[in-house]
């Protein structure tokens, strides 16, 4: 009788030499025949590496390893191990992704999952088995403690008859030939004691799952508690738990809830990778507001790094490196200097020249911020300004609504830092994906189309007012400007106005000071507010160009849905179409237009946009200003117009994409 | 991918005068940078990072035959050399025997894929005991290339 296993390769370079000797070396300790055959090759022997290097198995391959023998499930649990394991390859993975928030970190992963338990070592060296000995004796013995004291506990609350569900563990933990699979795990095939438990159990898992007596299949249940027992006692202060780090560590998770932020020990967080997001998701701004680098939208993270993995991070360039060996991590190291050293030359030689066209067309260049402290950064790459000041983030990590006198302070702080130079801060913009101030709040099924943003603002006209207060206070001290987030209407936008007024009218009658003529803008974000935007452009004195949600309300795509991420794009005909409406109205009513979305700092888009008529691009993070100032000097206006001209007559996204980029490498070959 | 497509008619040894791991592996690459495949100033470099290999696993794989490999950046075509050891090399085997074949194989850092299908192409060649057999009874190079060349026809 043959049992089989069918198991994906999954390490980078497939089923090479080393892993097919790993795999023969596993295989031979185990006396049942062992076959192995992919869905083009026949079944081959698997204790011969000569025979499975012909299967010529890249990743992604699924293997069907068969067995026959006495020891045929135990052979396949620990060949499916080893197969799962990457063959216990440590293999250099370089990856790329979206660079959110700029530095260079390399720390150990920290891969933060929402259940069970990591075995961080599989194997262990012939000298360590004594030692993994010991460990596994002591798991044993504490794990029975913990089981008795349970029971003690649960018969005196509960009566006897209850406290006797615990005497199946504790018979379990008892068992002697269970015991003896452990040590033969440790002893024989070098596993460690996690790794010796695990999966001697999970051999008992399968044969209990696979019979129908009702009793036996709910041991199940039983199976895995002292697993997770034993594991919990054997990994002790090493288990991997947010709050109690011990050391400093990147963070590599599939994406991070406002929830798991706020639990984060965040003195002992040096990067953030994420499988999904963009610069706008959560991970990035907090990455930016602790000021460590952050890479995020690599798909597969959790999934390709081990906890206590080596990991180089590198938020300037989007990369990131997997288990980096020596050379690796040398190379990378001059690389890196290199690009430094590029980095600091563009923006020591730009900093103070003006943005400004070969033909004369000037240009304003600012920075998008969520917290003060990055006016800073903004300013020494040499922005003019900050373009968006995201004022939700006063409520990152506050239960409360924040008081009108924290948003006072907040912006009384960044115009010390401006001086003269002009910040547009804009109401907040909460909901969607971002946190919401009370707890209170009903769950909506539709949280992107719901009462979010202005909508959350008019509904709540006393936090909206406390903060447009504090706004203009603030304007007696600066050059401030308001941006009111999400218009989809004239009748919102005159909404809005009214609250203003009224409160421009209590300030004045208490006789306190501030900008009687302050700027007031909006977002352009929804596909609406452009249909209207010769209308809405009578009543405001600027537009600002939100590209991320009129993407994602144009295209109808939730960027952060793996599944549709890749149909996500700037370059798309029918935004670009959008960007010209906006744009011309603007001009046609003499008001001023910008963007503050991504798309304004991803400087292949740079050109297109110049071209398409834009003078104000508010961009993050603060490396990117020197970059998009580069591509500014480098162009006339009039060839930026035929650019636009001619990117707007194709079809494809894709095209328009590869057409910018090769032209922005042009200009600057390091940044791609 | 037909085997003759990297190792080519040349870098073929008939008589292999190293007796020890290391110096087998040198004598390889000397072929190869005799044959200009590889330039004088990586030779250390591969010879480096061949050595490593080995001391992460033998490439004596079984049945008399040993696949030295590596990836270099250095190389920029998948490139090879085959030898022949008439009184065997010992190589740390999986199975403990002897070596008497070589297959060096040098691959440019990312080609995951065409390094796969060589060492897929090799080992379907030397499972084959004719193979193995007649290689070790060739008479001299020109017959061992013959003989690699025969083995591409039957399965290319």
């Amino acid at each position: 009788m043959f049992a089989e296993r069918r198991i994906k390769i999954t390490n980078p370079n497939g089923l090479h030499a080393r892993p097919a000797t790993s795999f023969v070396k596993m295989a031979i300790k185990f006396s049942s025949e062992i076959f192995v055959s992919t869905e083009n090759k026949e079944k081959v022997n698997g204790k011969s590496v000569i025979d499975l290097l012909t299967l010529g198995a890249k990743n992604g391959t699924e293997l069907l390893i068969t067995a026959k023998g006495e020891d045929k499930e135990e052979a396949l649990g620990v060949l499916e191990g080893l197969v799962r394991n990457n063959f216990n390859e440590d293999t250099v993975e370089i990856r790329k992704g979206i660079a959110v928030a700029p530095g260079v970190v390399i720390k150990e992963a920290f891969v933060l999952e929402s259940e069970g338990y990591r075995i961080p070592r599989h194997l262990i060296t012939e000298d360590e088995i004594p030692k993994e000995l010991v460990r596994l004796g002591e798991a044993i013995t504490s794990a029975r403690k913990e089981i008795e004291e349970l029971e003690t506990d649960t018969s005196k609350k509960l009566g006897s008859q209850v406290g006797t569900i615990f005497a199946t563990h504790k018979l379990m933990l008892q068992d002697e030939n269970l015991k003896q699979e452990f040590i033969e795990n440790i002893k024989k095939n070098n596993f460690s004691a996690e790794y010796a438990v695990s999966l001697a159990l999970r051999v008992y898992v399968r044969k209990f799952q696979d019979v129908t007596d009702p009793y036996l299949s709910a041991r199940v249940g039983d199976i895995f508690d002292i697993e997770k027992r034993l594991l919990r006692n054997l990994l002790g202060e090493q288990r991997e738990e947010l709050k109690n780090l011990t050391k400093e560590v990147i963070v590599i998770a599939h994406d991070l809830s406002p929830s798991q932020i706020a639990s984060l020990d965040t003195t002992k967080v040096k990067g953030f990778v994420t499988d999904l997001g963009g610069r706008t998701s959560h991970s990035a701004i907090v990455a930016r507001a602790l000021g460590v680098p952050a890479v995020v939208g690599l798909g597969t993270a959790t999934v390709d790094v081990f906890g206590g993995d080596l990991v180089i991070l590198d938020g300037n360039r989007g990369v990131v490196i997997f288990r980096p060996d020596e050379k690796t991590l040398k190379k990378y190291l001059t690389i890196e200097k290199s690009f430094h050293v590029f980095e600091e030359r563009l923006t020591s030689e730009l900093k103070d020249l003006p943005a400004v066209t070969l033909d004369g067309r000037e240009v304003a260049i600012l920075g998008n911020i969520e917290f003060p402290r990055e006016i800073g950064a903004s300013l020494s790459h040499g922005a003019s300004g900050i373009g968006l000041y995201r004022t939700e983030f006063l409520y990152l990590g506050s239960k409360n609504t924040p008081t009108e006198e924290e948003h006072f302070n907040a912006y009384t702080q960044s115009i010390q830092e401006l001086g003269n130079k002009p910040i547009i801060i804009r109401t907040v913009d909460l909901g969607g994906d971002k946190f919401f101030p009370t707890a209170d709040n009903n769950k909506e099924d539709n949280p992107f189309l719901g009462c979010r943003s202005i909508r959350y603002c008019l509904e709540n006209v006393t936090i909206f007012k406390s903060q447009l207060r504090a706004i203009l206070r603030a304007s007696a001290f600066g050059n401030v400007k308001i941006l009111f987030p999400l218009i989809s209407s004239l009748q919102e936008l005159q909404k809005a106005k009214d609250v203003l007024k009224e409160v421009k009218e209590e300030l004045n009658h208490k006789g306190i000071d501030f900008d009687q003529n302050i700027e007031l803008g909006i977002m352009i974000e929804v596909p609406s507010a452009v249909m209207l935007a010769d209308i809405l452009a009578k009543e405001v004195d600027f537009f600002s160009l939100g590209t991320n949600d009129l993407i994602q309300y144009t295209l109808a795509i939730d960027r952060s849905n793996e599944k549709v991420a890749h149909l996500y794009s700037p370059a798309h005909p029918a935004i670009l179409k959008l960007l010209k409406m906006a744009i011309k109205a603007a001009e046609d009513n003499n008001i001023r237009i910008g963007i503050c979305g991504e798309m304004g700092g991803e400087v292949e888009y740079t050109i297109l946009l110049l071209g398409l008529g834009l003078r104000e691009f508010s961009v993050a993070p603060a490396m990117i200003i020197p970059e998009v100032k580069k591509i500014i000097r480098s162009v006339t206006f009039e060839r930026a117009k035929e650019v636009a001209e001619t990117v707007c007559s194709f079809n494809d996204p894709a095209e328009t994409t590869k057409y910018l980029r090769d032209m922005a490498r042009e200009i600057i070959p390091e940044i791609f | 991918m037909k085997l003759i497509d990297f190792i080519g008619d040349d870098a073929v040894i008939d008589d292999l005068q190293s007796t020890d791991k290391e110096s087998v592996i040198r004598e390889m690459v000397g072929v190869l940078k005799k044959l200009d495949k590889i330039r004088e100033r990586d030779v250390d470099d591969v010879m480096e990072a061949l050595i490593r290999r080995e001391k992460v696993g033998s490439t004596g794989i079984g049945k008399g035959v040993a696949v030295p490999h590596t990836k270099h950046k250095c190389i920029t075509k998948i490139t090879g050399a085959f030898a022949r050891s008439s009184k065997g090399v010992e190589f740390d085997s999986l199975d403990g025997e002897p070596v008497y074949l070589f297959f060096l194989l040098l691959s440019p850092n990312d080609s995951t894929d065409m390094h796969l299908a060589a060492l897929e192409r090799i080992s379907s060649v030397i499972r084959n005991s004719d193979f193995r057999n007649f290689m070790r009874d060739a008479s001299d190079k020109s017959e061992m290339v013959g003989i690699l060349k025969e083995a591409d026809e039957v399965r290319a």
